[in-house]
């Protein structure tokens, strides 16, 4: 085989100068590859005010990080950190680069693939190396895991969406290299930030919630898919979806569990009036239990859970949010 | 969480999620409008490029195999009356931690 080996690339991202945590696991992640490969971690990191957090990468895994700092790189601009990356690619030749499947990673992952001529698996649930030491990139699909390769052209690129692997220990003793970059001067800046506006958020973040109730097209209608909100409220979960929810108005897509949503990895998974699609079901990762409620009893999500209901959910779930509030308030007088 | 806006000199390409808007419904007279409507269809030749550049030939990645997955779960039916499996399942959530 001869395809060069360069190292194993992340490119990290950061928003308000705090790196997300999906940058992290893609570097623990990159370590095993690369010590599969014997080969290094590298990561490119551009933002401003960020020097700190350039050493994180280091102390998560990451031998070099190449460092890009300055008051241009503050938000993601799609055609100064294409070109910087490209650039900066073209001249190390990494083998692999892994990029977090956000917002920045899919809309700027399909950009450097275009540019470097390289292929690209999107949403990974797997990364590993084949006999030949190419990488596997392995994607749910037809109930099962589509193993995707790039045999010819580098760097093998891949997308992967948050929670899909554990973040690693951080190691502050640990030792690398961190290059600094130039902004490039001479390139067209056809796309520019006006203004930023932040929301707060309300309720538990899907991806750290240790109690998830997630609602499908069972719910029916608005009235059915409240319902369901009530029951995560009584439980203090958060509250996620599956596409047919979302198509149907009743949730966000920010809310959406899946192939194309949010991981998650919760203790406690309750499915409410969902089948249990692969699409949706990939999306948790690690439950410790997982129930679901559906009417059908020979729904496939019973097989895929530890407790089924066999129930209309629209009727079910308030009888649910009646015992349980019996239930505190059981406790609260104990 | 929130957003930023954005400036952008055309032309330019966007790709939109399901939040942009909701498709307004369709119209008698749109549907007979688009039935009279005449569809271009391009083929490779029309676009100058190379066959091998498009489709199978020209795709850097390709599908290896395809495994099927077992899962590891199988549910534990709840029977009885809804009360008695609500119950159930509160027992259930008070087991687990989460009450």
């Amino acid at each position: 085989m001869e395809n060069s080996q360069g190292s194993v690339w992340v490119l990290a991202e950061q928003i308000d100068c705090q790196i997300l945590g999906v940058s992290f696991q893609l570097i623990g992640q990159a370590r095993k590859l690369a010590d599969e490969l014997g080969t290094s971690v590298e990561s490119v990191l551009l933002g401003d005010h960020i020097q700190e957090q350039a050493r994180l990468l280091i102390a998560a895994g990451a031998d070099k990080v190449y460092l890009g700092n300055s008051p241009e790189l503050e938000f993601y601009q799609p055609e100064i950190y294409c070109e910087m990356i490209v650039n900066l690619a073209r001249e190390r030749q990494p083998a692999i680069m892994l990029i977090g499947s956000t917002f920045m990673g899919r809309e700027l992952a399909p950009l450097v693939a275009a540019r470097l001529q390289t292929g690209l698996t999107a949403h990974c649930i797997d990364l590993v190396l084949d006999e030949n030491k190419i990488l596997d990139a392995k994607i749910p699909a037809y109930g099962g895991l589509l193993s995707i390769m790039c045999p010819q052209k580098r760097p093998q690129m891949a997308t992967v969406a948050q929670g899909v692997f554990p973040k690693p220990e951080l190691d502050e003793t640990r030792t690398g290299e961190i290059i600094p970059l130039d902004v490039p001067v001479d390139i067209s800046r056809r796309i520019q930030t006006l203004e930023v506006v932040r929301e707060a958020t309300d309720g538990v973040a899907l991806e750290s919630a240790p109690v998830v109730v997630a609602g499908g097209a069972g719910a029916g209608d608005p009235e059915g898919w409240s319902k369901i909100a009530d029951l995560a409220r009584a439980l203090n979960a958060a509250l996620g979806s599956t596409r047919p929810a979302v198509d149907e108005g009743w949730a966000d897509l920010e809310t959406m569990i899946g192939q194309s949503g949010k991981v998650v990895s919760p203790e406690l998974y309750i499915g409410v009036g969902l089948s249990g699609e692969q699409q949706h079901m990939v999306g948790i990762n690690n439950a410790q239990v997982m129930v679901a409620i559906n009417n059908d009893a020979k729904s496939p999500v019973f097989e895929q859970v530890d407790y089924g209901i066999v129930d209309d959910c629209r009727e079910f779930v308030p009888a649910l949010i009646k015992k349980i509030k019996e239930y505190q308030e059981k406790k609260v007088t104990c | 969480n929130g957003y930023r806006l954005m400036q952008v000199k055309l032309p330019a390409v966007f790709t939109v999620t399901r939040d942009l808007n909701t498709p307004g419904t369709l119209s008698f007279s749109g549907i007979i409008k688009a039935r009279k409507k005449e569809i271009t269809r391009w083929a490779i030749s029309d676009l100058g490029v190379p066959a091998e550049a498009v489709g199978l030939k020209g795709s850097p990645t390709i599908v290896s195999e395809l495994i099927s997955t077992e899962s590891k779960r199988e549910a534990e039916i709840i029977v009885g009356t809804r009360e008695e499996k609500a119950e159930f399942l509160v027992q259930k959530l008070a087991d687990v931690g989460v009450l």
